[in-house]
C-alpha cells in the first residue's frame, strides 16, 4: 500500500523547554501514509510538526525528511525540502495583507515554477478542490473570510505547490461541528486525490479514526500508543481506553 | 542589577545577528524592490505631515527663544545662526529620528509581532520565504534613506517656521535670516571643500538612527510571544528602546563627528 521509503523518521528524538518535551520518540511515516497524532494539550504534538519542519532542532535524536537530516540541511537544501512540504497552520496562519489569490499564490511565487499564468490556473483549480469558487473568494482579504473558509484557503496554500508531505496543525480546532466535518472530507479527499503522506496533529480523535492510516497518542512526550484506528480501538492499554472514552 | 546588564547585553548580541542576518540577506532577491518602495512609502511618505509639523513647531520655538536671550544684546539678527546650528546638527535628525520611532518602529514591532504570535512568520518560512529577507531587508532598508531625508524635511520647515517667527516678532527681514544661517553653515566648514559640515552631521546621524530604530523595531516584533498582550508589550519597547538608543547614539556620533570633520 505504501512506499518503502519512509517519508518522514525520526529516531531517539528528545526536546526540553522548561520542561521535557518530548523523550526518546521513535516514528516512521511511510511515503502517501496519513499518520494522525493525538494527546492532551501539551504533550508534545506541535513540538512533532515543528520539528519536522525544520523549525526546531532535538535535543537528541535525529529528524530526517525525505531522506535529509532537517537538523544539519544548509540553508539551500532547507529551501528544497521545505518546498516538498506543506504546512496547515491551528489559526490558517493567512496573511492579514494579502488576498485569498495572493495568499494560496505565495508560496507558488516562492517557488518560481510556474509563469504568472500557471499561477493563476493552479490557484484556481486548489481552490476548486477545496470547494472554493474562486471568483467569489479570490479578492477577499482573510478577515473577510469565516472561520471555516481560512482553514480551507490555509489549507489551499499548503497544497497549491503540491507538496509530498503535508503536516496539520489542529486543521479543526475552533470550527463548528459541520464545518468540522467538511474539513475533515477534504482532508480526505486530498488524501486519495493528491496521494500526499499527511501527519496531522489533532484533539479531534473521532475524525482522526476515519482519516487515518495509524495513530499516534502522545502521553508526556513518548507514545502510549501506534498502531492502526482498529488496533487503537482494541487496545486494552488503560491510558488509551480512557483518553478514548474520553472524545 | 546583575540580571538587568545580562539581559542588555543579550539584547544587544540578538540585534546585532539580526544586523548581520540581514545584511547576509542583501540585496533581497526577487520583488526585493517592489517590497523596498512599500517600505519607502509607509516609512518615508506617510511620516512627511509629521516630521514637518514636529520641525515647524520646533523652528518657531527656538527663535522665540532665542530672540529672548539674544534681545538684550540687540542680537536679534543672529537668530538666523542660532536655528540653523540648532536644527541642522542636532534637532533635525534627532526629532526626525523619534518621531519615526514612535510612528514607524511601533508599527513594525506591531506587524512583525502579529506576525509571530498568528504563526505568520512560521507560514512565510514554510512557504520558502525568509522573514529576515522579506521583511526587515525593505523596513531596515527604507528606513536608512527615508530618514536623512525626513531630517532634511525638518531641517527645513524648522528654518522657514524660524524666519517667518523672526519676521513677525522680531522684524528681522528674511534675507537677513536666510544670511545669517548661510554664515553659520559657512563657519562650521566644508567636508572636502564642498559638502557644508553640518548637512554631513544632518545626514549621518539620521541615516544611523534610521538603521537603529528600523532593527530594533523588527527585533523586538521577531520575538514577541504571549498572543496580543505580548504584543503591546514588543510595542512599547520598540518605541522606548529606539528613542534611548537615538539620543544615547547621538551623543557619540556627534563626539566622532566633531573628531572626524
Amino acid at each position: 500500500m505504501f512506499s518503502s521509503t519512509p517519508a518522514v523518521v525520526l529516531e531517539h528524538v528528545s526536546v526540553a523547554f522548561a520542561r521535557p518535551v518530548l523523550a526518546d520518540v521513535t516514528l516512521s511515516v511511510a511515503a502517501a501514509e496519513t499518520l494522525a497524532v493525538v494527546g492532551e494539550s501539551g504533550s508534545g504534538k506541535s513540538t512533532l510538526l515543528r520539528m519536522i519542519l525544520g523549525l526546531l532542532t532535538p535535543d537528541l535524536g535525529t529528524v530526517h525528511v525525505m531522506g535529509m537530516d532537517v537538523a544539519r540541511v544548509n540553508s539551500r537544501e532547507r529551501q528544497r525540502l521545505r518546498a516538498q512540504i506543506g504546512m496547515v497552520f491551528q489559526g490558517a496562519a493567512l496573511f492579514d495583507s494579502l488576498n485569498t489569490f495572493e495568499n494560496v499564490a505565495f508560496g507558488l511565487r516562492e517557488r518560481g515554477s510556474l509563469d504568472e499564468s500557471g499561477i493563476r490556473t493552479r490557484v484556481f483549480e486548489t481552490l476548486r478542490l477545496l470547494d472554493l469558487d474562486p471568483d467569489e473568494v479570490s479578492s477577499l482579504l482573510p478577515a473577510q473570510l469565516s472561520g471555516g473558509m481560512r482553514k480551507r484557503v490555509g489549507i489551499a496554500r499548503a497544497v497549491a505547490p503540491r507538496p509530498q508531505l503535508l503536516l496539520y496543525d489542529e486543521p479543526t480546532a475552533g470550527l463548528d461541528p459541520l464545518t468540522s466535518e467538511t474539513v475533515t472530507a477534504l482532508m480526505h479527499r486530498l488524501q486519495h486525490e493528491l496521494h500526499v503522506t499527511s501527519v496531522v496533529v489533532s484533539h479531534d480523535i473521532r475524525a482522526m479514526m476515519r482519516i487515518a492510516d495509524r495513530v499516534a497518542l502522545l502521553r508526556d512526550g513518548s507514545f502510549a500508543f501506534l498502531g492502526s484506528p482498529a488496533a487503537m480501538l482494541a487496545s486494552d492499554e488503560p491510558y488509551t481506553q480512557s483518553f478514548l472514552a474520553a472524545a | 542589577m546583575r540580571r538587568l546588564i545580562q539581559s542588555a547585553v543579550l539584547s544587544l548580541q540578538d540585534v546585532l545577528l539580526l544586523a548581520w542576518a540581514t545584511v547576509r540577506v542583501f540585496p533581497g532577491g526577487r520583488d526585493a524592490g517592489a517590497r523596498l518602495v512599500a517600505q519607502l512609502d509607509a516609512i518615508g511618505v506617510r511620516s512627511i505631515p509629521i516630521v514637518l509639523l514636529t520641525g515647524l513647531f520646533t523652528g518657531m520655538v527656538l527663535a522665540l527663544q532665542a530672540s529672548v536671550q539674544l534681545a538684550p544684546f540687540g542680537a536679534t539678527l543672529f537668530v538666523g545662526r542660532f536655528v540653523a546650528a540648532s536644527m541642522l546638527r542636532e534637532l533635525g535628525p534627532v526629532l526626525s529620528g523619534i518621531m519615526v520611532a514612535g510612528r514607524v518602529g511601533a508599527g513594525i514591532a506591531a506587524e512583525l509581532g502579529s506576525m509571530k504570535v498568528t504563526e505568520q512568520l512560521d507560514a512565510l518560512e514554510t512557504l520558502g520565504a525568509e522573514p529576515i529577507r522579506v521583511l526587515v531587508l525593505p523596513r531596515v532598508l527604507a528606513a536608512a534613506v527615508a530618514v536623512p531625508l525626513l531630517a532634511l524635511i525638518a531641517d527645513a520647515a524648522g528654518l522657514i517656521g524660524a524666519a517667518v517667527v523672526s519676521k513677525s516678532y522680531l522684524g528681522v527681514p528674511f534675507r537677513a535670516f536666510w544670511g545669517a544661517a548661510q554664515d553659520q553653515v559657512a563657519l562650521d566648514g566644508f567636508v572636502a571643500g564642498v559638502i557644508p559640515a553640518d548637512l554631513v552631521q544632518g545626514l549621518v546621524k539620521p541615516l544611523v538612527f534610521g538603521l537603529l530604530l528600523s532593527l530594533l523595531a523588527c527585533h523586538h516584533g521577531l520575538r514577541a510571544s504571549g498572543g496580543t498582550a505580548g504584543v503591546g508589550t514588543a510595542t512599547t519597547r520598540a518605541v522606548v528602546s529606539a528613542s534611548i538608543t537615538i539620543l544615547i547614539a547621538d551623543y557619540f556620533l556627534t563626539q566622532f563627528l566633531l573628531a572626524v570633520i
